[in-house]
């Protein structure tokens, strides 16, 4: 311990630019390594949540991108009509997110009310901290609505409590009842671009049953009908669907099964995460480099000290225990900035009141982070691993005599 | 480059410097041109991560050069106090030593224009960054100093 600290303070941090040099490179390595591999862990929950849904005999509508859609000549009796067809004829999941509407709550966070169908409920499986799951046989304007929130606002509203509020689709002044408390940064990752997550945490889940479905505006019934699974059906079915579609509303969707989907998503996913990785190797293939030619310079500027310290009977083996510890300490530090950047930038949702990405967890980290920064650990280890073995043996290619004369 | 305390190898490690933080600062600019979002989201929420930083990237960059500058003239004390003895002055060692880092500058500096045409960028991209380099040389001239 002692000899380390001799190094650091006496040999190392005497040239502190050298050493502030190897922090920025290997800060900008951890970080890219970071951001990769953050990327890619999220891309993939998003692609296991997609999958949950994308099964046999399932058709997900897709607003035609090359379609030109009128929304303003809609009408809420049309809407109407193809809601009574689905009914009648489909089962459907609907889920229509993203309604602000403003709720006091102890952050002061705008509440995002989200409206879910029982199908769409079931594939998603939410998980509770408390309370029951939703129930969808109520009777809306009569009774009171059962709904989930969001972890956020569990104190303000816990399980068993009422709201009453003007319900952003209905307009109308509705009644809710607290029926259970979701986990916290439940998410939903967003269909197209999985690497993207919509946090739940100051959600208001309400439960959509035909009763509401034939209350609620054209917003909700237009917002459904974009993301919209139909389940069970044959590539028939969905055309029929498609046609009605196009005959009350005008509006062109594509209903693609899972075969299509799946093929999509792979060549997506894979051609996404390919470029990626590629370029993040090269990148720290690169960055590497400069690490080690600027460890070599230290070595260049330092070898009168270590070959005097070699002399008085310091082992290469000690030698190599030094430089992996000075290694250990450098990444450490850099690690303990990265997770304050990481932080810093989660917590500047909570400060700038977005909702839709403030999220709960150790440090302000959410899981997905602290599995970044393991994989950047394991990088970390490669890195350190060979800056030092190329150190030492550069030291040992060095005689003793010439170190010191120089 | 007579009497140049500059060797070969110096010469080609500060020249490939300085081109790696041109060819980042023209890069970042170049991807940012790029219509990435209809090519692949998740490809562009990956690059904006990055470039979001891209002044922060390219300053940190930059200062492998001032470790550079360190590292050479610290190693050249010793050739600076022989030259001293067989008569140069130390006057004459700094100017050279300033006048060649530029030659090495300018000479990356139009070699990185061809980049620039390359990608179709503008000529002056990476104005800035010679302008960051050549404040470092002149720091970096008054530590010229012999053994």
């Amino acid at each position: 311990m002692r000899i380390l600290r001799f190094f650091i303070t006496r040999i190392f941090l005497k040239r502190w630019i050298l050493v502030l040099g190897m922090i920025i490179l290997l800060f900008l390595a951890n970080y890219l390594s970071f951001t990769t591999a953050r990327s890619v862990i999220s891309t993939f929950q998003g692609y296991q949540e997609i999958e949950t849904l994308n099964q046999e005999g399932t058709f997900i509508s897709n607003l035609d991108p090359n379609s030109e859609a009128d929304f303003g000549n809609i009408k809420i009796d049309d809407t109407q009509k193809v809601y009574e067809y689905l009914n009648n004829n489909y089962t459907y999941a609907l889920q229509a997110n993203g309604f602000v509407t403003s709720l006091d709550n102890k952050h002061k966070m705008d509440v995002i009310f989200n409206y879910i169908n029982e199908e769409s409920y079931k594939i998603n499986q939410f998980r509770l901290s408390q309370g029951k799951h939703l129930n969808f046989n109520y009777k809306f304007n009569k009774e009171k609505m059962p709904v989930l929130v969001g972890a956020g606002l569990a104190k303000t509203y816990p399980v068993g409590s009422n709201i009453e509020i003007t319900d952003p689709v209905t307009q109308q002044l509705v009644n809710l009842k607290v029926q259970g408390v979701l986990k916290k940064n439940s998410h939903r990752s967003n269909f197209y671009a999985p690497n993207s997550k919509t946090y739940f945490n100051f959600s208001i889940f309400l439960p959509v049953n035909e009763g509401f479905i034939q209350s609620a505006g054209r917003d909700l019934h237009v917002g459904g009908l974009m993301d919209i699974a139909l389940l069970d059906s044959t590539k028939e079915k969905a055309m029929n669907v498609k046609e009605h579609l196009q005959e009350n509303l005008g509006l062109d969707f594509n209903f693609f099964n899972q075969q299509e989907n799946f093929n999509y998503f792979e060549d997506y996913y894979v051609d996404s995460l390919k470029i990626i990785c590629t370029i993040t190797l090269i990148l720290l293939i690169i960055i590497v480099c400069l690490a080690v030619w600027n460890n070599l310079v230290c070595i260049r500027l330092m070898i009168k000290d270590f070959t005097i310290n070699l002399l008085v009977g310091l082992s290469y083996s000690k030698l190599r225990a030094i430089f992996y510890s000075y290694f250990g300490i450098l990444f450490s530090i850099i690690i303990a900035i990265l997770i304050v950047i990481t932080a810093i930038n989660r917590y500047g949702f909570w400060l700038s009141k977005d909702s839709t990405f403030a999220t709960y967890g150790i440090f302000g980290l959410i899981s997905m982070d602290w599995m970044a920064l393991l994989i950047v650990l394991f990088i970390d280890f490669i890195i350190g691993f060979t800056i030092v073995e190329l150190t030492i043996r550069k030291i040992k290619s060095i005689p003793i005599s010439v170190g010191v004369l120089q | 480059m007579k009497y140049s305390l500059f060797r070969f190898i110096d010469v080609f490690e500060a020249f490939a410097i300085y081109l790696i933080c041109f060819a980042s600062n023209l890069i970042f600019i170049y991807v940012q041109t790029l219509n990435l979002e209809e090519v692949s989201y998740i490809l562009e929420s990956f690059i904006k991560s990055i470039i979001d930083y891209q002044v922060t990237i390219n300053f940190f960059l930059t200062f492998i050069i001032i470790v550079f500058h360190y590292q050479f003239l610290n190693r050249k004390k010793t050739e600076i106090s022989c030259r001293i003895l067989v008569g140069d002055t130390m006057v004459h060692i700094i100017i050279r030593y300033i006048l060649h880092s530029l030659a090495i500058l300018v000479f990356s500096f139009l070699l990185s224009l061809s980049l620039n045409f390359y990608l179709e960028l503008k000529v002056t991209s990476n104005l800035y960054l010679v302008v960051i380099f050549i404040i470092y040389i002149l720091i970096s001239a008054g530590q010229v100093k012999r053994e």
